[in-house]
């Protein structure tokens, strides 16, 4: 992390769980992002050929002038052991932002947790940080990651409830979507969910047509569209 | 004759910008290309799909 690169102002690092528990708080974060006019980067999109993981993590982190970071999760797995790899990124962002050059300096970060001071029994180090509470409700992972984008980007974005509404409608279409494209709505992957949004998002005419669309191709849309 | 020396590299790279698709009619705000490589369809079939159940809805 030694070259003092400038961030780019248009990505936007997400430090979240990737599982089957999370996927809804996740798919809902990537929409908001990508309807904010901002891009995504995870881990997802590394793959772990050549390079070692951790020097692609410190890459994306160094790329990103913004930070999501959700410790909701950090919970025991099946194996009865915590899962560190959420605390580790966040520090690693922190560690960035606290001694790397001066362009890194404008990071800003957004931690989530589901209660806003459950962190103080497993992360206390990090008190007196502004920690957002989602309350594992995708509609407040849209609200907040939207408040909060508007408020360090300083630009015009649209409204939470817009973002809701359109996500409703994003999720209102997809299994028709995903059923014309040979996709599983369940089982979609992050590479290929992201091209979803972003090809809804700039595609999409209006939003009553889609919807219009979505109840033509499949006579019942399951509550949980989104799996 | 005087050679100019070359003058060295600084070490800054210039980083690929964030390829915009254009305003989405939905929010406004401009959709970025995503950065990602791989997966099983391409953006063009997903926005081509979209056209498609697009026009249904409007007939």
């Amino acid at each position: 992390m030694a070259s003092d690169k400038p961030t780019s102002p248009e990505d936007v690092f997400v430090n979240c769980p990737f599982d089957d528990e999370y996927s809804d708080a996740f798919r809902a974060l990537i929409f908001t992002i990508h309807a904010c006019g901002f891009r995504p980067r995870s881990a997802c999109e590394i793959d772990d050929g050549g390079e070692a993981r951790i020097e692609k993590l410190y890459n994306l982190v160094k790329d990103c002038r913004y930070g999501i970071h959700d410790i909701s999760r950090t919970e025991l797995d099946k194996n009865n052991l915590p899962r560190f790899n959420m605390p580790l990124e966040l520090g690693i962002f922190m560690g960035a932002k606290r001694f790397g050059p001066r362009l890194q300096k404008d990071k800003r970060l957004l931690i989530f947790d589901t209660e806003k001071y459950r962190y103080q029994k497993f992360i206390s180090d990090i008190a007196g940080m502004d920690i957002h509470a989602h309350n594992a409700d995708p509609e407040c992972v849209i609200a907040e990651t939207r408040d909060w984008l508007a408020n360090v980007s300083r630009r015009q974005l649209p409204g939470a409830r817009k973002v809701v509404e359109i996500y409703r409608e994003f999720r209102a279409i997809l299994p028709s979507l995903a059923d014309r494209l040979d996709l599983e709505v369940a089982t979609i992957t992050y590479v290929d969910f992201e091209r979803l949004v972003v090809g809804w998002l700039i595609d999409s005419t209006h939003i009553r047509a889609t919807h219009k669309a979505s109840t033509l191709f499949s006579n019942t849309l399951p509550d949980t569209a989104l799996h | 004759m005087k050679v100019k020396p070359n003058k060295p590299a600084s070490g800054r790279r210039f980083k690929q910008k964030a390829r915009t698709l254009g305003r989405s009619s939905l929010t406004g705000t401009r959709v970025l290309r995503p950065v990602t490589k791989g997966g099983t369809i391409s953006l063009d079939q997903v926005r081509s799909a979209v056209r498609a159940l697009s026009a249904a809805a409007d007939k």
